[in-house]
């Protein structure tokens, strides 16, 4: 991985500055107490891991410390683009 | 071995490398050897009568120069120590020791070659098919092939550290080659305001065009029509003058990673390069010709010869026959005509050689035979050449119509192949040309562009307008303006000239002649024979990448730049399919070899020192590293520091401990959510242990959590964890979208926990905060001064004594130790260390998340249940906590104290009564109050009872000990209520 990750707050910066915190799908939706146990191993233990766009959180370590979202493409480690968290989709 | 011949040098010429005022001697296999500044190793060797360079791979055949370039494997020797240098490109320093290697005892006397007379028991792979079986044997034969075969050996007692130092650059256009194409395109975009960085392997500027002969002309842009090295010096004049050009000589790109990101191998340590725009212009590569016995010394490449002459002013010996397959070598011969050789022949091996050549006009004029229809069929020598074989060529491959020649230099090109790794590695497609006899890029990546040789059309005016075509895309697409040249036109001539080219050449693949002998080498680095080749393929290795696997062709150092076409023809001619089915085998970095050392960089661990860290040097603590700290691991005696807080007062710097400043309005909010505790009923001036857990309920850290105000907080975590801490706070804030701020304060403050009987009485001569046991409870937090500094002050029961943690800003953290020191000088107070730490923790059973938990544990397996709060709602960690309440206990952390005298190490096993293993020790030291070892476990749950008898593994026997559930010192806790 060598690619520029555009940090909403920082610019266009090296990934290597960067976090990656997971992917953001329906199965990491989250799930608490009241949940099956299933829906609840689901959520700890799989992810969709998508071949293409994939919406994930980043968190800019080197950086300004702060968590964001980034849709990427992780086939081609395309950034389509970057939007603080409140912005994010909230289901996929 | 020196021959009888004078190789002198020639007369100076203007571009050539080597400056005579500067003489430089060097050592070569222990004996001097006289050269100029300039000079590579090589040709200062050449030019000294050395002809043997290196003993091959496998056979230990006698190679001599080959390629003069660096992309060869035959001139690989030791430098200073360092194994496998190039020396055709290493350039010469006063002093150095140069010695060859892969020899015994010596290169021109190798008595491992007895090997070449066993090429028949030596097939390809015979590694595979020979020596696996039995086992046992594979061990053995592998090293004995390993001392035999290879290259030059790693001294591995050296304790010397990588020193090359990594740096970062940046540019709009990376142009790579500095020929006249990179030149003409670096030049372009920097007129047209683009930052550009040109980046070549040589010592200057100039390219092919620096050895170029000045029979050909060349047009270049401002410049007209001029000679080939005339060419080379306007452009690098201009190059080197431009403001917007850096220039990166003698730097070697050796990868293109995503981004366009290039690793560059730069004289002073690798760059790390990232260019909004890359122009590949690196030229392309002479291929070999193969015939019988083609890797004697004295069979070069017609570019080596011509670098030889024209850069080094070498004469490359007296008489050269010479064998091609275009246009090229023609020249070569006319620059060994000049430099004082006869010209035996010039075998071509196309129908007829091009009659509208001036070169091969003046040749001819000049009483050069030229042999059209002719290929080499046999080199004649046993070490070096004596003469050359050449035949002619009938409808079905050479004829028996033979002619001989005495010449002791065979000067061979068998077509150039595009310089495209690069390509390649930037995600290129290609197509195969069978007119230019090359695969050319066909579909290029928006940010990379291509230009010259690479693009498999050989003609300098040509590479000059693709020059400027690549750098007006390039500083286009990188945003910057376009310059006053019209691109449409520049395409439209480029277009006309390629025709023009595609018209005029006369390009043919080299033959191949399978028949004319066994020595045929296609891979000088691992000694593969076109037989071998040939031999996989009817072993059924039909498919390139598994063919090249098993024959090895390709995978040495040289990584297919000399052998990959042979290659591929041979394995198409052998399956009877086309070029484009064979296809090729994947380009990957590193294009051209860098060390280990030069990858990794010079050492740099970073590591973190508390601001009282000068004190413990002084004290003669030693030193450990914890968690990325440098921390005193003791200051002598570990146990009697234990038995000193125990007794009257000690004192330990905990500076390391990550510490969070949390505020705001959701500030309870926040906590109560990540933590299992709840903390938003917890009143301010008081202190509450937390432990963190993942949503899936294992535990990730703990500390303790102190309420400052309402909305103020302040918490500590473990050493190693705080960036982690930190980073989920975070998160969840940002997922949640809680209103607080959450700051890192650990560098901020210094912090000394104070501990034992005597504590209160040396703390309270440095303070006015009543102290005394009503007024400072256990678990309470205090704000004020201590010794004159602003200070927190939490009474928490770090390792079971009463004491206090006092946090002061980092400047006054010696200030705070030497008046704690003096303050307690009458109980004879002692600083304790880390490991005098870790055994009073363990009396006390305070788990270490990390040591005494993994990455499973969850609160109920280490007894903390009452930590969790289930009736607080939702928290991280609820779900996967009720999960594993309803499983039920497995595994379970209890603490243990020994039988016997032994004290068990960290990581030994509990055993049942056959002594196969059924838990683990995860912490174990003696214990200063019970005089025995103690620790913790983790033991399956029917073992996890108070008293019951467990057996631990421990220096090759079962000790028995007790299971314990309650802390071995005051397990009431009150001496710390105190």
């Amino acid at each position: 991985m060598s690619f520029l990750m555009p940090c909403p707050n920082c610019g266009e910066r090296d990934v290597h500055e960067f976090r990656h915190g997971g992917e953001i799908s329906s199965l990491s939706q989250r799930k608490s107490m009241d949940d099956s146990d299933g829906d609840l191993t689901r959520y700890f233990y799989f992810t969709k891991n998508p071949a293409g766009e994939s919406v994930e959180w980043w968190y800019h370590s080197f950086g300004c410390r702060k968590w964001f979202v980034a849709h990427r493409n992780t086939v081609s480690n395309d950034i389509l683009r970057t939007e603080w968290p409140e912005k994010r989709p909230r289901q996929q | 071995m020196t021959t009888g011949r004078n190789p002198s040098r020639l007369e100076p010429v203007p571009l050539d490398l080597i400056d005579r005022s500067k003489a430089i001697e060097f050592e070569f296999n222990g004996r001097p050897v006289q050269a100029y500044e300039g000079d590579t190793i090589g040709s200062a060797l050449y030019a000294d009568g050395v002809r043997i360079y290196s003993r091959s791979f496998k056979y230990h055949r006698v190679r001599g120069m080959l390629c003069a370039s660096g992309n060869c494997p035959n001139c690989l020797m030791t430098v200073d120590g360092v194994p496998n240098v190039r020396i055709c490109v290493e350039r010469v320093r006063p002093g150095m020791q140069v010695k060859g290697q892969n020899a015994w005892p010596g290169l021109d006397r190798d008595l491992l070659s007895i090997f070449d007379r066993f090429r028949w028991a030596l097939p390809v792979g015979f590694y595979y098919k020979g020596l696996y079986r039995p086992r046992m044997l594979w061990k053995f034969s592998a090293s004995i092939i390993r001392r035999f075969a290879g290259l030059g050996s790693v001294n591995l007692d050296t304790d010397e550290q990588p020193s090359g130092h990594h740096s970062f650059a940046h540019a709009d256009v990376v142009v790579i080659g500095g020929g006249i194409a990179g030149m003409s395109a670096a030049l372009q975009a920097a007129r047209a305001g683009a930052r550009v960085a040109i980046v070549d392997d040589q010592p200057s500027l100039g390219g092919k065009l620096r050895f170029g002969s000045h029979y050909q002309s060349v047009t270049i842009a401002d410049g007209g029509e001029m000679t080939g090295p005339e060419a080379a010096g306007s452009l690098t004049r201009r190059v080197s003058a431009h403001e917007n050009i850096d220039v990166l000589s003698d730097s070697t790109v050796f990868g293109l990673y995503e981004g366009n990101l290039l690793g560059l191998r730069a004289p002073a340590g690798v760059v790390h390069l990232r260019a909004r725009q890359v122009i590949v212009a690196t030229g392309a590569q002479e291929l070999p010709l193969t015939f019988e016995r083609n890797d004697l010394s004295g069979v070069m490449l017609s570019t080596a010869v011509r670098r030889l002459v024209n850069l080094y002013r070498v004469r490359p010996g007296n008489s050269a026959l010479v064998v091609t397959t275009n246009d090229e070598a023609y020249y070569s011969a006319l620059d060994m005509l000049d430099a004082g050789m006869r010209i035996v022949a010039i075998a071509d091996t196309r129908p007829d050689y091009r009659h509208d050549l001036d070169a091969a006009n003046t040749l001819r004029s000049k009483g050069v035979l030229i042999l059209p229809n002719h290929t080499m069929v046999r080199a004649e020598g046993t070490r070096t050449v004596i003469g050359g074989i050449v035949a002619e060529m009938g409808p079905h491959g050479v004829t028996g119509n033979e002619r001989q020649f005495d010449c002791d230099t065979i000067a061979m090109s068998g077509g150039f192949q595009p310089s495209s790794a690069l390509l390649h590695q930037a995600g290129a497609t290609f197509v195969r040309d069978f007119d230019l006899d090359a695969d050319i890029p066909d579909q290029l990546p928006e940010s990379v562009h291509a230009a010259g040789d690479v693009s498999a059309v050989h003609d300098s005016t040509i590479s000059a307008m693709q020059g400027r075509l690549a750098g007006l895309e390039a500083s286009k697409t990188a945003g910057h303006s376009e310059s006053t040249t019209d691109l449409t036109a520049l395409k439209h001539s480029l277009r006309e000239a390629i025709s023009g080219y595609r018209r005029r050449s006369l390009i043919t693949p080299a033959p191949v002649h399978l028949a004319a002998g066994p020595r045929q080498f296609v891979c000088y680095c691992e000694d593969v024979l076109a037989k071998d080749v040939v031999q996989g393929v009817d072993e059924g290795f039909r498919d390139v990448q598994i063919l090249k696997r098993y024959s090895t062709v390709t995978m040495g150092p040289c990584q297919g730049k000399m052998c990959h076409k042979r290659f591929t023809e041979i394995l198409a001619h052998e399956t009877d399919t086309s070029l484009t089915e064979v296809g090729s085998t994947t380009s990957r970095p590193p294009v051209q070899p860098l060390t280990l050392g030069e990858l990794a960089g010079a050492m740099h661990m970073p590591f973190k020192r508390t601001p009282i860290h000068h004190r413990h040097v002084q004290a003669k603590a030693a030193i450990a590293e914890t968690g990325g700290w440098q921390r005193p691991h003791s200051y002598g005696d570990p146990q009697a520091e234990a038995t000193a807080v125990r007794q009257s007062v000690g004192i330990i710097d905990v500076g390391t401990l990550g510490k969070l400043d949390v505020q705001g309005k959701d500030a309870a909010e926040l906590l109560d959510f990540v933590y299992t505790h709840r903390f938003s009923d917890l009143r301010p001036g008081r202190v509450r242990y937390g432990l963190l857990t993942g949503d899936n309920g294992t535990i990730m850290d703990d500390g303790t959590v102190a309420r400052l105000a309402d909305d103020h907080y302040y918490v500590t975590t473990s050493t190693a964890n705080v960036e982690t801490v930190e980073q989920w706070f975070q998160w969840w804030m940002a997922d949640r979208e809680m209103c607080a701020h959450v700051t890192n304060v650990t560098s901020g403050y210094s912090v000394i926990n104070i501990a034992g009987p005597n504590a209160r009485a040396t703390l309270s001569k440095l303070t006015d905060i009543d102290l005394s046991p009503s007024k400072f409870r256990y678990m309470r937090v205090k704000q004020g001064d201590v010794a004159g500094v602003p200070s927190i002050l939490l009474k928490i029961g770090f390792v079971g004594e009463s004491g206090w943690e006092v946090h002061c800003p980092a400047e006054y953290g010696e200030h705070m130790w030497d008046s704690l020191m003096t303050a307690g000088a009458e109980f004879d107070i002692r600083p304790f260390g880390v490991e005098a730490q870790r055994i009073l923790r363990l009396e006390k059973m305070h788990i270490i998340p990390g040591q005494d938990t993994d990455l499973l544990t969850t609160p109920f397996d280490v007894g903390a249940d009452w930590v969790v709060k289930f009736d607080k709602g939702d928290f991280v960690g609820s779900g996967g906590l009720r999960l594993a309440k309803d499983r039920g206990e497995r595994d379970k952390l209890v603490g243990f104290v020994m039988s016997d005298g032994v004290v068990p190490h960290d990581g030994d096993s509990v055993v049942d009564a056959a002594n196969n293993p059924i838990g683990r020790i995860t912490s174990s030291r003696l214990s200063p109050t019970m005089g025995k070892g103690i620790g913790y476990a983790r033991v399956p749950h029917s073992l996890a009872g108070e008293g019951e008898n467990i057996r631990i593994w421990t220096e090759g026997s079962p000790h028995d000990a007790t299971v314990t559930l309650q802390p071995f010192y005051d397990p009431e806790g009150k001496r710390l209520r105190e």
